[in-house]
């Protein structure tokens, strides 16, 4: 396990590199604040509304395509590591016709999402 | 209690600690030196001069920039969710660097004085998935400045940008299946050693994953939001996007280096994966060369990504969605369909 | 590690992979098909499910075992409520045709997601793996809680899946925490291993065995709609589309008993051990209380009930109940038997409502149905019939599966006669209820704005069929009963043909 532990290492190493980082930036600049400066920027402008507006529901939609596809890309995964071992452990034909099953449902999947307009960026 | 810290290899920690401190300064100048031959390079294809006052060719003008990020006021927009705005860097910044840690720079080299030295920090059998996992955190940084920075261009940045990595995120993933098809393992130092034959050239790009590497490639170039993807920061209609709140000081500074080190951990994986990271000729005889082929791929993909940046325009936004979701996706499922049938044939 | 010892044998599942398939088969026939192909995508599913019919009655044949390492089973329990489950299905599919048409709702997820659900509520049938059971639960369940919604733009229906959908993640989380410590307990998710550890005795720790009994039987209970988890189901089946909650309330009630029974039942069957003893007393005593709370709170509510949905509900609640008392017989066939019986009138009486309500479920009210019995016969005449069923009048299936579950309950645990006094008592009760809308029917005066609905083909084949069925069950009941009265078959280990 001890090839692990630099992760940690490494993570409080970087943590401090960035925390220090903010700390000296508020501590090393001056602080002249007027209103005009500390103002969303909008191009000069003063700023029209809030920014706190709703988003097109497309980028809901598409976090969700990207759990399901990304969790079965992630099923793939292991499948891909053993797949030389497997072949030889058990039996060719089976390792391979069960991940092909596996893909051609997600294929599936991915064929009716497209069909349905779920990757069409212009329509509403 | 006695025993744990018995157990505990003290020094592993200490060689740890160095090589961490090593590679921490390698990621932390590698902004600095890319950003002056991006600047250079690109005044190169413009047919201008570039930065050349601060040092021999400008050489300096990358510290000098460094300098005044140190310097410059901090500002927090009155809009601005305080603690997100501040926290934004924070989150962006450790993931990137924590991925260094895996990079294998080169096989077990002899060094004068110190005895076989790994050309890596760590290394474990979920290198590969170790390094997905934490560049994928970088989305979380995005979303936060974006979010936090309470304008309507970050806003509009950080959501375009967090879709456009993770619709990306699936084909470079699914393009690495391929490649983990073909070496059987998620270590990154034993993928390298896998493509050790042929006199170091049985690259996986050429072992039946050409393929995979153009998905690879074109995916790692748009998770980083480099041009032709660059629609998230897209200077000239969003004014930085995620980043436009964030004044040049450090925690702009911060974000601009968690980018340059997700675009060099990207060039990592695909050389590690693709070009079979420090293999080449003659290096069993002479491991330095390792590194020296190492550096020369490394360098080959960051030229690539200032080429780019030099030579090509922007897409739309629904092109890059379409793009993503309508040809890569399905390119890199069957680009894994490829692989195991070859894999059929060739074990 | 070797593939013959896996037990992979596809046969086993072949009535899940035929449902699974045929549902792929109309999401790409829907997504392919410019304005919905309706016909098309019923007739797929019917021609599925009757083929999964066929293949569950082939299981028969092959007799008992375990396959998948353990994680399916084929016994009788499977084999009959596979059969109930794919009736359900096939009279659901026949009215989704024309219910779809009427209320201009999109037919091909509608078909793709009753097989899924078909599918997951099979899956549960045949778990022999608590693995299973929740993986085959919560195919059913997802699904379901999507077909709750199906009418998407009626706030109604919108409440009735969103409640259906956070009480039912809420009940899953309790089954799940009960099979985790299970598993902690006994060391195995297998249920037959499970069963093994506590005849042995060697159970890691007793209490914990007993704390994950308790929360499976919340997590059941809840799926089944039995008091005091029952909340959910009035607001549920009234919201949902009037389809819907007929095969809501058959379908995955009739799986979610089979899982029990195996579970409870089989797997924490009266064993030798000390711990089998105890955990077998508690959990009989625990569900016997649930049983007499569930009737009894079903039937009282229901009475004062003035939408004919809502009362269908508490009446739904009430069945479990009874259902409930075959199950503490120890014998699976009084339950599956009782789930088929009361599978068919109810599907049947919602079909009735559904035609009756018009789109959209305008007039649920029981008011509405104010002298409609001469004006439509055929539909008042035929709810006339599946209420009566349900009240468990004579000669119709309701009256033989009470008589079925009430004789074997007072014949096999002298204990529990109590149950069956409080369950006949409440059996009286419900006429009052389930007579109501009959009186109102045939001897009120007609109510203003009544048309006279359209029948569809296949909504007429399913009213006819579910007739047939509930007479043939109350007057020949001997040879589905004689069928059943084999004794169920515990596979003792896990052998792979």
């Amino acid at each position: 396990m001890k090839e692990y532990l630099p992760i940690l290492i490494v993570f409080i190493f970087v943590a401090g590199f960035a925390v220090t980082n903010v700390i000296l930036a508020y501590l090393i600049g001056q602080h002249k604040n007027t209103r005009a400066k500390l103002m969303p920027y909008e191009c000069g402008m003063d700023p029209v509304g809030t920014a706190r507006q709703r988003f097109s529901v497309k980028f809901y939609l598409v976090a969700m395509l990207f759990i399901l596809f990304d969790i079965e890309a992630i099923f793939l995964v292991p499948w891909a590591v053993v797949f030389k071992d497997l072949i030889y452990k058990l039996s060719k034909p089976f390792v391979f016709i069960e991940m092909m099953i596996f893909i051609a449902v997600l294929f599936i999947g991915y064929i009716y999402s497209w069909r349905k307009g779920l990757f069409e960026w212009n329509r509403a | 209690m006695s025993s744990i810290l018995e157990s505990i290899d003290f020094y592993f920690i200490l060689e740890s600690l160095i090589k961490i401190a090593i590679v921490f300064v390698i990621g932390l100048l590698s902004p600095v030196g890319m950003n002056w031959v991006e600047r250079r390079t690109l005044a190169l294809i413009q047919n201008r001069l570039g930065p050349n006052r601060v040092g021999p060719f400008g050489l300096l003008q990358s510290i000098a920039d460094g300098i005044k990020f140190v310097f410059k006021e901090d500002i927090i927009p009155l809009a601005a969710n305080r603690w997100l705005y501040t926290l934004a860097p924070i989150v962006m910044v450790i993931p990137a660097f924590m991925v260094t840690i895996v990079y294998p720079f080169g096989p077990e080299i002899d060094l004068p004085f110190i005895g076989p030295t790994k050309m890596y920090v760590t290394n474990f059998n979920v290198g590969l998935l170790y390094v997905l996992a934490m560049t994928s955190l970088g989305v979380y940084g995005i979303i936060l400045a974006g979010w936090g920075s309470n304008s309507k261009y970050s806003l509009l940045g950080g959501l375009r940008s967090s879709a456009q990595v993770i619709s990306y995120e699936l084909s470079l993933s699914l393009a690495l299946v391929g490649a983990m098809l073909q070496s059987g393992s998620l270590d990154l130092v034993k993928i390298v050693e896998n493509q050790s034959g042929w006199g170091g050239m049985q690259w996986h790009i050429f072992m039946f994953q050409p393929l995979g590497f153009i998905i690879y490639l074109i995916s790692a170039i748009a998770e980083t939001n480099r041009v032709p993807f660059d629609l998230p920061e897209a200077e000239t209609e969003l004014v930085g996007g995620f980043h436009t709140e964030y004044s040049s000081s450090l925690k702009f500074a911060m974000l601009f280096m968690a980018e340059y080190v997700n675009m060099l951990t990207v060039a990592v994986l695909a050389t590690v994966v693709f070009l079979g990271g420090w293999n080449g000729p003659f290096v069993k005889d002479f491991p330095v060369l390792g590194l020296l082929y190492f550096f020369i791929k490394i360098s080959f993909f960051m030229f690539l990504y200032i080429w780019l940046r030099g030579t090509l325009p922007r897409f739309r936004y629904d092109q890059l969605m379409n793009f993503g979701w309508k040809v890569l996706l399905p390119l890199a499922l069957i680009n894994i369909v490829i692989s195991a049938v070859i894999g059929l044939i060739v074990y | 590690m070797q593939l013959e010892n896996l037990g992979l044998y596809y046969w086993a599942i072949a009535p899940e992979i035929i449902v699974s398939v045929v549902g792929v088969i109309i999401m790409m026939v829907d997504a392919f098909s410019s304005r919905g192909a309706r016909k098309l995508n019923a007739v797929i599913a019917l021609a599925g499910l009757i083929a999964a019919l066929v293949s569950v009655v082939m299981l028969d044949g092959l007799g008992s075992g375990s396959y998948f390492s353990g994680m399916v089973v084929i016994d009788p329990i499977r084999i009959f409520f596979s059969v109930t489950i794919l009736l359900a299905a096939i009279v659901a599919a026949l009215l989704a045709s024309q219910f779809l048409k009427d209320e201009g709702l999109p037919p091909g997820e509608f078909f793709s997601l009753l097989m899924f659900a078909t599918a997951g509520m099979l899956l549960l049938a045949g778990a022999g793996d608590l693995v299973t059971v929740f993986l085959g639960l919560e195919i059913a369940s997802i699904t379901s809680y999507v077909m709750a919604g199906y009418r998407r733009y009626d706030l109604r229906s919108n409440e009735s899946s969103l409640k259906y959908f956070l009480l039912g993640s809420f009940s899953t989380a309790f089954l799940l925490y009960g099979m985790a410590l299970t598993y902690g307990a006994a060391g195995s998710t297998n249920i037959q291993k499970i069963t093994a550890a506590i005849a042995s005795g060697q159970v890691n720790y007793p209490a914990l065995l007993l704390i994950g009994a308790a929360l499976m039987i919340v997590g059941f209970g809840f799926k089944i709609a039995s008091a005091p988890f029952h909340l959910w189901t009035p607001d549920v089946y009234e919201g949902a589309p009037t389809i819907v909650t007929g095969f809501m309330g058959t379908g995955p009630k009739v799986a979610v008993f089979a899982a029990f029974i195996r579970v409870f039942v089989i797997g924490f069957g009266p064993q030798d051990s000390e711990i089998g003893i105890q955990l077998h007393t508690t959990w009989v005593t625990v569900l016997a209380v649930i049983a007499a709370l569930t009737m009894t709170i079903g039937n009282v509510i229901a009475i004062s009930q003035k939408n004919i949905k809502r009362m269908l509900a508490y009446s739904s609640i009430a069945h479990a109940g009874y259902a409930l008392v075959g199950f503490l017989t120890g014998d699976f066939a009084p339950v599956a038997f009782y789930m088929l019986a009361y599978s068919i009138m109810s599907l049947g009486a919602f079909a009735v409502i559904q035609l009756l309500a018009r789109a959209g479920d305008q007039r649920t009210e029981i008011a509405d149905y104010a002298g409609i019995g001469f004006e439509a016969p055929a539909l008042s005449f035929s709810l006339a019939i599946f209420l009566l069923s349900l009240a468990g009048i004579p000669p119709t299936a309701g009256f033989m599966s009470k008589f079925y579950v009430f004789k074997t309950a007072w014949d096999m645990t002298p204990e529990l006669r109590w149950l069956v006094l409080v369950a006949v008592i409440n059996s009286i009760i419900s006429v009052y209820y389930y007579l109501y809308p009959i009186v109102v029917m045939f001897f009120r005066p007609l109510v203003p704005g009544f048309i006279k609905p359209r029948i569809a083909g296949m909504t007429m084949i399913a009213l006819i069929l579910t007739l047939l069925g509930t007479f043939y069950l109350g007057i020949m009941p001997n040879r589905l009963m004689n069928a059943m009265s084999r004794p169920p078959a515990v596979v003792t280990q896990i052998t792979v043909k």
